[in-house]
């Protein structure tokens, strides 16, 4: 199979993927007992409700709710919040761009400490690999909760930075750049951490693996140093089925960035679905659910297109 | 394999004993000692003992300690000089008995949904291996799309579309029923590799020669073959689950207010006022981590596998 017809594959999986959860997400949003008019039924007339409900669509029947919504999607509409009184596509847009700032930064701290602290830990038998070992072991024990609680209480106790928010407000230009820059370690190292470690682990079994296949000998065989061996010819064959796992890293990515905005008020997706759902409302549920099917496949697809790229054995269906 | 069994009994054991080795009730309140903070054991040359904490500003929650004062253990002491080895809770509450009390709810929540899920994944994932064709096809793919769903927005959003308010058993039947949609398709996969491997070997092609019907074959030959590996998952499910339950009680779709849960703790404990005013209600998130980090130093090896995808382990 050629990348450019896997690339494709998996882009129409994504696709369908995304489709199915999105509506899933609809008909749950449908399910949930009660609307946006029930908090309303002992302030307004019955007809009132009924113009209410009208007026966002709840009267027809499921499948013409569903049709009009998919055709609404085809035109990036995704009807109305009853909650903020906005658009859900701008909404669900602003949010879901504060979600991705925090995943992507997250991404990225973890990798920049996971990667390296594994091939330690893989490639050598010290004190220090010792450490990079336990101390992962210890962060895994960890989730985003208890990680996010616990910078929490050390920002809010020594004031060092912001403990919750995204920005402070009322700024603009570099100062609100600036604002933004201190408001990002608390969650983005409460998501990074416990992601770091598992990376650390994944590699370091990944080096631990690569060290041990003949080649390597062989390379140490020809009179290469240890350390170059380690450098030319294990870690760039380890690195790729620590490739592969982001594909599924994304989906553990999606659960914790929901937790950690929720603790350190950061408004992203994770949040506004929260809310939406709490306040019952229907439509923007149903479309931070489309938005976040969507973000979901583009990044296991990615990353799956990614790793196939990097390892060809992929595309041939015999990746270990 | 046995590190994980016995891993699982001291948990069901804790579930089980926490209560009952509480020195006071989870709502037990003593008014003089809200806020107050933990009483650390000391030793001298008449063993072990704590000194009461006597209430100096109730306004300010401040509290001192009576110097030649003495009391024993909490269990041994008389409920008017209570002893609160980790503190109390805003209410008054021993944050250690409710530690205890809430192990119960915690911990007996995650033991019923990893039963399920073993049990819904073993058998789907050895009828998948066993049947091949579309089954086996149908039960992976469904799999694999639930693998991939961020567990946690699932697990919020199927919590949030039933009621919220449900009498005690139908919210832990809801829950678990929820984790256990959630948790078998890793287990299905995993039994599904065993399953097939074990199916070409020949005491099971032997069994089937001999006229064995399936459900013999599989309960006999098969299954056994997974002990190993379900064991193991057992011991990793258990705090997924805990952690699971604490995320849905903080955000108040797991047990409400009035169970002693180490979620219902937390939600209480983890707001910035009162974690900086009274840190030891923390205590429940320590459990967890304990909890957590025993199982993942016990089963590392194991753990390792997991993560890389690869299924057989024992």
């Amino acid at each position: 199979m050629s990348l450019a017809r896997f690339a494709v594959g998996r882009l129409v999986s994504g696709a369908i993927f995304a489709l199915v959860v999105a509506s899933l997400t609809l008909l749950l949003a449908r399910l949930v007992p009660g609307d946006p008019s029930s908090e309303e039924q002992l302030r307004r007339s019955p007809e009132e409700i009924a113009a209410l409900r009208a007026e966002l669509g709840l009267d027809q029947p499921f499948l013409v709710q569903y049709a009009r919504w998919l055709g609404g999607l085809a035109r990036l509409d995704l009807g109305r919040s009853s909650l903020y009184r906005r658009p859900v596509t701008d909404l669900v847009g602003e949010r879901a761009a504060n979600t991705a700032l925090l995943a992507l930064a997250a991404l990225l701290v973890a990798t920049a400490i996971g990667l390296p602290l594994g091939r330690l830990a893989g490639s050598t038998h010290g004190l220090a690999s010792r450490l990079a070992r336990a101390a992962s072991l210890a962060v895994l024990s960890v989730p985003p909760l208890l990680s996010a609680l616990l910078l929490v209480f050390i920002a809010a106790r020594t004031g060092w930075l912001p403990a919750g928010g995204i920005t402070s407000g009322g700024l603009t230009g570099a100062a609100w750049f600036v604002d933004l820059l201190r408001h990002l370690p608390v969650p983005v190292l409460a998501l990074a951490l416990p992601l770091a470690a598992t990376l650390e682990r994944l590699q370091a079994r990944a080096m631990a693996d690569t060290i041990g296949r003949p080649f390597v000998a062989a390379s140490r065989a020809r009179g290469l140093a240890v350390d170059a061996a380690v450098r030319v010819h294990a870690w760039p064959v380890s690195l790729a089925p620590v490739l592969g796992s982001y594909g599924v890293l994304v989906g553990a990515l999606f659960s914790g960035s929901f937790v950690v905005e929720i603790v350190t008020a950061w408004p992203g997706l994770g949040r506004l679905l929260f809310d939406a759902l709490s306040a019952r409302d229907v439509w923007l549920v149903a479309g931070c659910g489309a938005l976040g099917a969507v973000s979901l496949a583009a990044g296991t697809t990615l990353a799956d297109i990614a790793h196939a790229a990097i390892d060809p054995r992929v595309l041939e269906g015999r990746s270990e | 394999m046995r590190r994980a069994l016995l891993l699982v009994a001291v948990l069901v054991a804790v579930a089980v004993a926490g209560p009952l080795l509480a020195p006071y009730g989870p709502v037990t309140r003593f008014d003089d000692h809200l806020h107050a903070p933990p009483m650390p054991l000391r030793v001298d040359g008449r063993g072990l003992y704590t000194v009461p904490l006597r209430l100096v500003d109730r306004l300010e929650q401040t509290f001192a300690e009576d110097p030649g004062q003495r009391a024993g253990l909490p269990w041994t002491t008389p409920a008017a000089t209570p002893v609160l080895l980790l503190g109390a809770d805003r209410l008054g509450r021993d944050v250690f008995s409710r530690t205890l009390h809430g192990a119960r709810a915690s911990l007996g929540l995650a033991l019923v949904a990893t039963a399920g899920t073993l049990l819904l994944g073993a058998l789907l994932g050895s009828w998948a291996g066993l049947a091949g064709g579309v089954v086996e096809r149908l039960v992976l793919k469904a799999g694999d799309v639930l693998m991939v769903l961020p567990v946690l927005y699932v697990v919020v959003a199927l919590r949030a579309a039933l009621p919220l308010v449900l009498p005690l058993p139908a919210i832990v039947a809801a829950l678990a029923a929820i984790f256990v949609l959630l948790g078998w398709p890793r287990i299905a996969r995993g039994v599904w590799v065993i399953v097939r491997a074990e199916a070409r070997q020949e005491h099971v092609l032997a069994a089937t020669a001999l006229g064995a019907s399936r459900w013999r074959v599989m309960t006999r030959h098969l299954l056994p073959a997974c002990q190993g590996y379900l064991a193991v998952q057992a011991a990793l499910l258990v705090p997924m689950f805990v952690l699971a339950e604490a995320t849905l009680s903080y955000l108040g779709l797991g047990f409400p207010d009035g169970v002693p849960s180490w979620g219902t703790a937390l939600s209480d404990a983890a707001t910035i006022s009162a974690m900086t005013r009274a840190p030891w209600t923390l205590a429940p998130a320590v459990a967890m981590f304990l909890v957590v980090l025993v199982t993942n130093v016990l089963l590392e090896p194991a753990r390792e596998r997991h993560l890389s995808g690869a299924a057989r382990s024992g």
